[in-house]
């Protein structure tokens, strides 16, 4: 109760004291606020980038394995020339894969390509026209519809003209009405409109389901030209709970393998991508973006804890006389001690605080006008104010112990 | 200052500076990216020991046994705090002067004083 009561009298000391020379502590702590905002700010983009990224990751399939010609990274020992000369998935291998994979939960076909999609005299230009087997829905988690329903088996094996739009193309062409029932052009031919996607905002890694139109894969083949090379084709394929990805490119890698007829000496002619590497490549960019931050704000909280300390080492030298005083009262070496700790932890704590605040503020200014939500983590806020709060006892911590040190008589006899 | 003060020897001296060098330097590098990876409160404990560190060292250099103790306690709790983050070295530069410190320390611990 005792160590309660000296605390509270020590911070109310410390709070006056503050209060009696704002100018002085405002300025002493802007040092700590630049700094703050330097750190958290950096940390607070580079964790919203990592969160809108993994959100982007998540809607493309973390668990899907996509069956490509192209990688998508490159290594230097396999030529990219290399890659030029390999087959294009095909749809009979993702029969023989369905038939013959253990580890996979599902899997799909898909080839895109761009055109413009029309309706009357609304037209909406860089339509992403992809081309789905069945089960392209139970392996992209994109795929979620708001109105309308999902291409029926009989309309995939028959390539009926159907679609299913993402919410950007019903805006454009339907504004204000409901695009399902209605018929648009596609590719040039007349297709009907049988659902429309959820509305999923900008994606960092592009190719958004907003501006997305799906068709049975056997309808759009009949569209456009199969050997074009820029058509480029994937098959999709899922993990079934419990498989991990290692599990099932391993397993892909034997089928396809298989399928494609490799002796062992001959290398793979098919990439098998996962989403991680689309994260593990921006790895490099954040971590050199947030050692940036951490240099420049570091710097600036040590100039801010020097600021503070010569600031605290002026307030003793200022109240030596009041430290005598209440020495001669009776006042212990530790009650001194944490009323100047306490100062000094206030200041640099409110300077971390202008600093979050103003991060804070930024946040809520910028939006989503970044194509992404900028958010504050808690995490950052107690990162911000415990480094705040060391910073301030670190600086305060050798005046508040010269003051409790002073000989009262001495003190009392200061004239400062 | 008040009541009597021992006198500080000039190793005692060299080792406050060189651990203070040593605390500023490692308290930048506990909000590091790397730290940070490690754990959301990481870098937090990581700077409180620093901070242990700092003020144990301004103990040792008024020649006070507390600053001995503070430093011994610190040193545990930062070798405890490694061996979670999974980064303890036993042949660390850092880890050798440490035990170096504290041999130092115990050797002139009999001479120092005992209040705050």
């Amino acid at each position: 109760m005792l160590a309660l009561h000296l605390f509270r009298e020590s911070f109310r000391f410390a709070f006056s004291a503050l209060l009696q020379n704002k100018l002085r502590s405002i300025l002493s702590l802007l040092g700590i606020t630049i700094g703050i905002f330097s750190i958290i700010a950096v940390f607070t983009f580079i964790d919203s980038i990592q969160i809108s990224l993994e959100n982007d990751v998540n809607n493309l399939g973390s668990n899907v394995i996509y069956i490509q010609k192209w990688p998508w990274t490159f290594t230097k020992e396999y030529p990219w020339w290399k890659y030029m000369n390999r087959p294009e998935p095909s749809m009979s291998e993702l029969d023989l894969i369905q038939k013959k994979c253990k580890d996979a939960d599902a899997a799909a076909y898909s080839f895109s390509t761009s055109n413009t999609v029309q309706y009357q005299n609304n037209s909406v230009d860089n339509v992403n026209v992809t081309a789905i087997s069945p089960d392209y829905d139970k392996v992209m988690s994109l795929v979620k519809i708001v109105s309308g329903r999902y291409i029926t088996p009989n309309e995939f094996s028959s390539g009926a003209n159907v679609a299913i739009i993402g919410s950007d193309i019903a805006a454009g062409l339907f504004p204000g009405q409901d695009a399902v029932g209605r018929t648009i052009k596609i590719l040039g031919r007349k297709t009907l409109v049988v659902g429309v996607l959820q509305k999923e905002g900008e994606s960092m890694l592009g190719g958004s389901a907003d501006i997305c139109a799906l068709l049975p894969v056997n309808y759009e083949r009949t569209l456009i030209d199969m050997k074009n090379m820029f058509i480029q084709s994937r098959i999709m394929v899922k993990a079934a709970e419990g498989v991990s990805n290692e599990q099932l490119i391993s397993e892909l890698t034997g089928i396809m393998r298989g399928l494609r007829h490799l002796s062992p000496t001959e290398d793979d002619d098919f990439a098998l991508n996962q989403t991680s590497m689309l994260t593990s490549g921006f790895a490099p960019a954040f971590d050199a973006i947030a050692v940036i931050g951490w240099v420049i704000g570091g710097f600036s909280i040590l100039v801010g804890g020097i600021g503070i300390a010569n600031i605290m080492f002026v307030s003793v030298k200022e109240r030596t006389a009041l430290i005598g005083i209440q020495k001669s009262l009776g006042a212990k070496n530790y009650f001194i001690l944490m009323q100047f700790i306490i100062e000094a932890i206030m200041l640099s704590l409110l300077g971390g605080l202008f600093g979050l605040l103003i991060i804070y503020a930024i946040t809520l200014l910028v939006g989503d006008s970044l194509g992404m939500k900028i958010i504050l983590t808690a995490s950052n806020v107690i990162l911000g104010l415990t480094i705040s709060a060391l910073i301030g006892l670190i600086s305060g911590f050798i005046p508040a112990y010269t003051a409790s040190q002073l000989d009262p008589v001495e003190a009392i006899r200061s004239t400062y | 200052m008040v009541g009597f003060y021992k006198k500080r020897h000039i190793i005692l001296s060299i080792l406050c500076i060189i651990g203070w060098i040593m605390v500023v330097l490692n308290f930048l590098d506990a909000f590091s990216p790397s730290v940070k990876k490690l754990g959301q409160f990481y870098p937090a404990l990581y700077s409180l020991v620093m901070c242990m560190q700092f003020i144990a060292f301004v103990g040792i250099w008024y020649m006070k046994r507390w600053g001995v103790e503070l430093f011994i306690a610190s040193y545990f709790a930062e070798t405890i705090l490694f061996v979670f983050m999974n980064t303890v070295s036993y042949t660390s530069p850092t880890f050798v002067l440490s035990v170096i410190f504290i041999i130092v320390l115990l050797v002139f611990y009999r001479k120092m004083d005992v209040n705050l």
